[in-house]
């Protein structure tokens, strides 16, 4: 009994002690932890009436007449304003490696709409500016600045798209109809609704081209976006601007289709630090992983986004002869570059070619430092066999030239890669910038005369560039940072869809060592045989133990 | 078959929390590096981190206990009985060949283990704890450009972990060949080790030597500290030797108070060393005096005669134990105590000269004499009550005819467990005893109130709080006159010895 308590005590109870710690202490508490509870998101009230203001009383005629009221007494404003992208489509960058440069949607190529240039009249109902019609445009009117689709808070305000009929303006003109004064009587700070008729609609459609942003956004539960959220339980319905912090008219944010540097971003630690999980060891993570990696393990929540694009199969000709406007082709797998796409939806139309549109999608990932390239309207295309990046995104597993920290190291991204098909000039070797809207036939508008050689003549000519008279068609494609669409905690990604030998999330991320993703065959082979020759080493002597003593009796 | 014991407590301890610490650190480092799923991804990693820390900390306390106790030397690898210990697996297992070593507490690992033990100590385990450190905090390496080499720390960590499984299943294994297939294992849990008779024997005569040996190595430090533990582990050799439980702190305790002189003599008969007990116990102030000078110097022609035989037996190559002998102190006085020895061997195994230690009895032997004069005196003058009285070695206790207490001594109190007189006198010795121990006594009183001295031997006694102790007791009437007025006599305790005898009974199988 005493043997047997002496055991119990030695032996028994220390065990008990010590795994009862083991298995239930939790050393891996972060001392810095900060919780989302502790972010304060301020929504100043209104300090004006706009419609108890007497300059906003007199019938405004033209849009103009509206902004030169606004100017009249935010004086400064216009000159603030106009030395930001979204009124010059441009700004100066540095290429890392390359040089200072102009870059923005006025001269980059992407491989949706291809290019702007010679298609402004349509483009630029996106532009927040009157009358940006063509290259000609002044940048420097004040008047032409487009105050209200941003600041409107009626909800009534809509810019036309000439594409939708003859005699619709373009160039940003209000639609038809517009009550000025009631728009600019109800001014105050943008809305998601604001921002979302430009983002939310990019390459043609509802969450066609981003992927992370749609109008499902504007009236959501966590599911779809935590931030955005408005329905449902702990909704915080943020607005574009708690994020997308800004100063005189400068919104922080940028995007690596049209950006290059690390300047200027909108993150998460902003808000969150880069402590904002209780558990160290997750917080470690955003050393090589950033945030959305994780957080973002679907996008295309709500509306299906384009993710392939092929322009090759463009001008293709109905049965009877003419155009097609616009049909959902069969089937739902859709292969291209030797990949099967899954659960996608095709369209088909004469005007544009194929295209390719998938809601739920899962990104793909990549190393990246908060620095891209691109591929300007002047650079060569040297290799035509495999598809071109128009913005590859700088960063490697090894790379240390960081964003915002320079000890930070190059992180894993989520991103959505657009893929497609595009025009570009075999002789000169250059991407051709194709013309594509005109109201007239004859000036070379592919939508228009459906004939790709005029098109490229007409677009090439417009940026001034050669064009041999040739056009053939290369892959192509784009790298979209995924930002939004943020999902709740509990279905964040979790340790094992990374760390995981089989179907690893990282699996196409190579060159470094991953745990629980690789190993080395050759050692787990040998350590392998080598527990089974001692295995079978010690059956044997036993074995033989075993017989001998037999033998013996 | 006997069992010896061999391995301490804290051994145990180690070796079973370290045996399941590696099974559970392989079972979710697998699983961490994607082997198989079992605990979940995320709760294998903190249990591996836990465990790691577990390990380590294991680690730190187990080398702490290995350099103070001196168990490090069980590692120092040996190629002596190397080949033997190997041809004994290959062969000599298959043929019932007698193990080539044998398994003693100073030298629980034969070569082979020794050799296995310090790479698994110095090599394998280093490595994997080494390459697990770098794992876990790579993050801050990297950050400080260290390297960028995940997959190197990680196959050396992986590399460790099969040799670590491939070892455990070769131990495991091994641990079926020992006297019995389970004695091994049962040792490790219980301590005590299944041996055949003549290989205890030869454990428990190691196990004497070695501590002899480690006791004169500390000898030639200062200080009383350090000797205590020499004495400590001494008397664990000696109550080794008949198979009780060395780590009775209260057998220990009772020991270092007991002030154990230890000596060796060289072949010749001359004292080489002697600690400060010893020169103690024979008030012999300069050690110089006593180096160099004869065994049988300054003894009684009977104790010359008497030492002489001692010291012949152990040098012929017998050990002896508990031998009582007489001493003449250096003032003069007569002192004694019993004698314990072992020879001691040279390098090659000659026996030149022999060690031991010695406990005092002094007072107990005076106590006999002091009865022996009062017997012879046969009245009531004699000094038996102020001698024994103030013995703090042995208890005094006087009981008049009806049985009831007159007196006692400290001693008595402190054996007993009572704090003053005050508590006992005027009542029934029966309080002492149990029922069935009374009815024993009874008896013996009664024939002491006739007149006869006993010497009762070891009885039970039932102390104050309860609990029991053993102890020899001797009777004799106290006269009045010519008229017997009750009874007299002293106790010398023998619970260490009690316990002793019954561990041993209980170890023999």
């Amino acid at each position: 009994m005493k043997k047997f308590l002496e055991v119990v005590l030695i032996i028994i109870v220390p065990w008990i002690i010590i795994f009862w710690i083991v298995f239930t202490y939790n050393g891996d508490k972060d001392a810095k932890y900060f919780s989302k509870e502790h972010i304060l998101v301020k929504h100043e009230k209104a300090a004006v009436d706009h419609s108890k203001f007497p300059e906003l009383q007199k019938k405004f005629n033209t849009p103009q007449e509206m902004t030169a009221a606004c100017l009249s007494c935010h004086n400064e404003t216009g000159n603030e304003f106009m030395k930001t992208p979204h009124w010059q489509w441009k700004q100066m960058d540095t290429i890392p490696g390359r040089g200072v440069y102009d870059l923005g949607k006025i001269n980059l190529l992407n491989n949706f709409c291809i290019g702007v240039n010679s298609n402004e009249f349509m483009c630029s109902m996106c532009h927040a500016g009157y009358g940006y019609t063509d290259k000609g445009f002044d940048f420097h009117t004040q008047n032409n600045i487009d105050c209200v689709v941003c600041h409107d808070n009626t909800g009534t305000y809509h810019k036309s798209n000439p594409g939708k009929g003859k005699g619709l303006p373009g160039a940003g003109y209000p639609a038809v109809g517009t009550d000025l004064n009631h728009v600019a009587q109800n001014v105050g700070n943008p809305k998601k609704e604001n921002c979302g008729s430009c983002h939310f609609v990019g390459g043609g459609g509802n969450n066609v081209k981003h992927g992370d942003l749609e109008n499902a956004q504007l009236s959501c539960t966590r599911d779809l976006d935590v931030h955005m959220a408005s329905k449902g339980k702990d909704a915080p319905n943020l607005n574009c601007q708690d994020c997308h912090k800004t100063e005189h008219h400068n919104i922080t944010g940028h995007l690596y289709t049209v950006a290059s540097s690390a300047s200027n971003r909108s993150t998460c630690v902003q808000c969150h630090t880069d402590k904002p999980h209780e558990s160290k060891l997750l917080n470690d993570h955003f050393k090589s992983i950033a945030c959305q990696t994780c957080h973002i393990p679907v996008y295309a929540k709500g509306a299906p986004t384009k993710i392939i694009w092929d322009w090759s199969t463009a001008l293709r000709m109905g049965k009877d002869g003419k155009p097609i406007p616009g049909e959902t082709l069969p089937g739902n797998t859709y292969t291209f570059e030797g990949k099967t796409y899954q659960n996608v939806t095709i369209h088909y139309d004469t005007k544009h070619g194929t295209a390719v549109f998938q809601k739920d999608v899962i990104p793909e990932y990549v190393w990246f430092n908060g620095t891209a390239n691109h591929h300007l309207l002047t650079d060569k295309v040297s290799d035509t066999a495999t598809p071109l990046t128009l913005n590859p995104l700088f960063g490697s597993y090894t790379d240390r030239v960081k964003p915002t920290d320079p000890n930070n190291p190059s992180k894993i991204w989520p991103v959505k890669v657009m893929r497609g098909k595009q025009p570009y000039d075999p002789v000169n070797m250059l991407l051709i910038n194709p013309k594509l809207f005109s109201r007239t036939k004859g000036e070379g508008a592919l939508w228009v005369d459906l004939d790709w050689n005029a098109s490229a003549k007409a677009g090439m000519e417009y940026v001034g560039l050669p064009y041999s008279g040739k056009v053939a068609f290369m892959k192509t494609q784009s790298m979209w940072l995924l930002n939004h669409e943020v999902a709740p905690a509990n279905k964040a990604l979790q340790c094992a869809d990374c760390h995981n030998s089989n179907d690893s999330k990282l699996k196409n991320l190579t060159g470094f060592y991953l745990p629980g993703r690789d190993r080395n065959s050759w050692l787990d082979n040998t350590g392998l045989v080598f527990i089974i020759l001692v295995l079978m080493g010690v059956s044997v002597h036993g074995l033989l133990r075993i017989l001998s003593g037999k033998k013996e009796k | 078959m006997k069992r010896v014991l061999i391995y301490k407590r804290y051994e145990r301890f180690w070796h079973w929390t370290q045996a399941l610490l590696i099974i559970l650190l392989a079972l979710t480092g697998f699983e961490v590096h994607g082997t198989f799923n079992l605990f979940g991804y995320e709760n294998s990693v903190f249990f591996h981190r836990n465990l790691a820390w577990a390990f380590m900390i294991l680690i730190v306390f187990t080398q702490f206990w290995n350099f103070t106790t001196g168990e490090w030397r069980q590692y120092v690898p040996s190629t002596k009985m190397l080949k033997a210990q190997i041809e004994y697996y290959i062969t000599g297992i298959f043929r019932h060949a007698p193990h080539p070593t044998r398994k003693t507490v100073y030298n629980k690992f034969n070569p082979l283990q020794r050799l296995t033990y310090l790479g698994l100590r110095i090599l394998i385990i280093p490595v994997v704890v080494f390459s697990g450190i770098v794992y876990m905090y790579y993050d801050n390496l990297i950050d400080n450009g260290f390297f960028h080499n995940l997959n190197i720390v990680a196959y050396i960590h992986v590399a460790g972990a099969f040799m670590l499984i491939g070892f455990v299943i070769g131990h495991v294994y091994l641990t079926t060949t020992g006297h019995k297939p389970m004695s091994a294992i049962k040792a490790m849990i219980s301590g005590w080790e299944e041996m055949s008779n003549e290989d205890a024997a030869v454990a428990l005569q190691e196990n004497l030597k070695v501590a002899l040996v480690e006791s004169r190595k500390g000898i030639s430090g200062q200080g009383t500290i350090e000797k205590e533990h020499i004495f400590e582990s001494a008397f664990e050799e000696v109550v080794g030797r008949l198979g009780i439980d060395t780590e009775s702190t209260r057998l220990r305790e009772r020991l270092i108070n007991s002030r154990v002189g230890y000596f060796r003599i060289s072949k010749e008969g001359l004292y080489e060393e002697v600690n400060d007990a010893w020169l103690n116990l024979y008030k012999c102030v300069d050690k110089k005096l006593v180096i160099g000078s004869h065994v049988s110097f300054d003894r009684t022609e009977e104790g010359k005669k008497r030492i002489l035989d001692l010291v012949n037996q152990v040098l012929s190559g017998k050990t002896i134990t508990g031998e009582r002998v007489e001493r003449v102190c250096k003032d003069g006085t007569i002192g004694y105590h019993t004698v314990s020895a072992v020879p001691f061997k040279d390098a090659e195994g000659k026996i030149i000269g022999l060690e031991g230690f010695i406990m005092d009895i002094t007072a107990q032997v005076e106590a006999e004499k002091a009865l022996k004069e009062k017997v012879a005196a046969r009245s009531a003058e004699n000094n038996f009550y102020s001698l024994v009285s103030a013995s703090k070695e042995v208890g005094y206790f006087r009981i008049n005819k009806e049985g009831d207490y007159q007196d006692v001594n400290d001693t008595w109190l402190h054996l007993y467990k009572y704090n003053s007189k005050e508590e006992l006198i005027g009542k029934h010795y029966s309080l002492s005893r149990t029922e069935e121990d009374f009815a024993a006594l009874e008896k013996s009183v009664a024939k002491v109130l006739k007149g006869e001295t006993i010497p009762f031997g070891i009885t039970r006694r039932f102390c104050k709080d309860g609990s029991v102790g053993y102890h020899s007791i001797t009777m004799t009437p106290v006269f009045e006159g010519k008229d017997i007025v009750g009874f007299e006599g002293y106790i010398v305790d023998k619970t260490d010895i009690k316990l002793a005898e019954k561990e041993l009974e209980k170890s023999k199988i």
